[in-house]
């Protein structure tokens, strides 16, 4: 690993970071964090991280852009009156930004520092890495931990979203779809219906591929989520919304958490614990196959259209907001 | 001679988000964004050769389709104010 | 065969690396955004695709080299495309119709 190459992206970092903060216009500004998304993204991926680059790549890229356009474009921008404003002044902006920013950076300056010595033996990272072939069956150690190991937590993340996506759905209800047929140019529109496909495979080959190589359930659902978002750009809801209804997003959702609680279920059934895999019903197959790894295919399948669904429920809600005919709430 | 194509490719995306802060319009600065995502996809692939690791490729590869629909995204909103015209 | 493979490889990726460059002096120097746009992008995707196929022969086995020729192709399709939805979005808002800077008409 490089340490110049590395240092210098870590002052790339901060520089993106306080630009950000100290532009005027907030779109601007959310340009240079998306700036600063693909820099960790290229830190992370300099560690030997693929699974975290992932993830922070098309997180960052595909639905942070989208969700914060949507909320942006509800808000009314006006002018604060001269002398009501009580904004930092600007003396402090530059030298407190930099000192705030230094102190920051020293602190995770030691603190990878620390982390990045010699692994300890015996200790739980060191039994990861060497025993998850034997006990779990899969080659991406990331994958094992967070289908077999830590399979719990990830049920967690999992209702954590739904909870977030029958929060939106339960405030923002109500309003209906302007069909629209406008979308962007005729060279963007054919070169998507080129695309698409593509796009597609792919994201499902991340998706079921995600206990071999770096990506899983999450990350092949967000990029589906990101390619029903960009449909409903590129196209026009009007196009969209005759193609994927809501009522399918709510119904694969759903059919993802209950298929993650019905294997868990699986495996109480069988006499081991509750998400049991290779101590389940669910074979170990050969390592580096397809249909290997227990019952991490189909937990990565249930996460992704779980995740996938969702994320895109979030996004049509929010534009069905903008749909209302007067001021009112919908009650 | 890949850490020297890396130091290349790196000091180009220093100096292009020198637009991203000068641009005087948020067009400006979208541009540059744009060739920044395309040369730190780069700057990937060349990671993946410079430090052996073959999956930063995959990595790569999801980050251009991903940076794609970034760029298509902010095109949107700059022409219509919306996202969902 | 092999060797030949890589030279040939390190002299497309140095030249990919001048191009990225040359497109990074375009987006500084050019006094607005449709030029700004045109030659940032012309250079930068000639100079992405140079960089992807002299990898080709630096990726450990066909695999790597057949990945890197599809990001390849993905950024022959998908780069244009992206530059010309800003630039339709910038010309049908008029975000940078507004007259060149005088001062620096000559100084590209």
């Amino acid at each position: 690993m490089s340490e110049p190459l590395l240092a210098f992206l870590y002052f790339f970092i901060l520089l993106t970071a306080v630009v950000a903060v100290l532009l005027d216009d907030l779109l601007s500004s959310f340009i240079s964090l998306s700036v600063t998304g693909v820099l960790m993204a290229t830190v992370f991926a300099l560690f030997r991280a693929p699974d975290v680059a992932l993830t922070q790549a098309i997180i960052n890229s595909g639905l942070v852009t989208s969700l914060f356009l949507v909320a942006y474009s509800q808000t009314q921008r006006t002018p604060s009156p001269a002398g009501e404003c009580r904004e930092c002044p600007f003396w402090l902006r530059w030298p407190g930004a930099a000192l705030v920013s230094s102190l920051f950076a020293a602190v995770l300056f030691r603190g990878l520092y620390v982390l990045s010595g010699d692994r300890i033996p015996g200790s739980t990272s060191a039994h990861y890495l060497s025993q998850t072939l034997e006990e779990t069956g899969a080659l991406n150690v990331v994958a094992a931990i967070l289908l077999d190991y830590r399979a719990f937590d990830t049920l967690g993340e999992t209702t954590v979203i739904f909870t977030a996506v029958f929060g939106i759905s339960l405030l923002l209800s109500g309003g209906k779809y302007v069909h629209s047929g406008h979308g962007l140019s005729f060279i963007v529109k054919r070169g998507m219906a080129l695309l698409t496909p593509f796009i597609l495979l792919y994201a499902a080959s991340i998706l079921f591929l995600g206990h071999l190589t770096p990506g899983g359930g999450f990350q092949g659902g967000s990029v589906f989520a990101t390619v029903a978002i960009l449909i409903c750009v590129v196209y026009g809801t009007n196009f969209e919304a005759a193609r994927i209804s809501p009522k399918s997003k709510e119904t694969f959702e759903a059919g993802g958490a209950m298929l993650f609680v019905f294997i868990g279920l699986l495996g109480i059934a069988w006499g081991g614990g509750f998400l049991a895999n290779l101590s389940g019903p669910f074979p170990a197959g050969t390592p580096g196959s397809l249909f290997s790894g227990g019952n991490m295919l189909l937990l990565n399948l249930a996460v992704g259209m779980k995740v996938g669904a969702g994320l895109s429920s979030i996004f049509y809600t929010m534009i069905k907001i903008l749909e209302l005919e007067d001021d009112s709430w919908p009650s | 001679m890949i850490l020297a194509a890396l130091w290349g490719m790196v000091i180009s995306g220093l100096l292009g988000f020198v637009r991203v802060v000068t641009g005087p319009s948020p067009a400006d600065r979208l541009v540059a964004a744009d060739a920044l995502s395309v040369i730190f996809t780069m700057v990937l692939v060349l990671l993946s050769l410079y430090i052996e690791t073959p999956f930063l490729l995959d990595v790569a590869l999801a980050f251009s389709m991903l940076s794609f629909a970034d760029m298509l995204l902010m095109a949107k909103y700059f022409e219509h104010g919306e996202l969902h015209k | 065969m092999t060797p030949l493979l890589r030279f040939l490889g390190g002299i497309s990726i140095f030249a990919g690396v001048f191009f990225s460059f040359a497109a990074v002096v375009a987006i500084l120097r050019f006094p607005d955004v449709y030029t700004r746009l045109h030659g940032g992008t012309k250079a930068l995707s000639g100079g992405a695709i140079l960089i992807l196929l002299g990898a080709m022969p630096y990726a450990g086995g066909v695999a790597g080299a057949l990945k890197l020729f599809l990001i390849a192709v993905f950024f022959l399709v998908s780069n244009p495309m992206a530059s010309h939805a800003i630039a339709r979005a910038c010309h049908r808002r008029a975000l940078a119709n507004r007259p060149i800077d005088e001062k620096r008409r000559g100084d590209v």
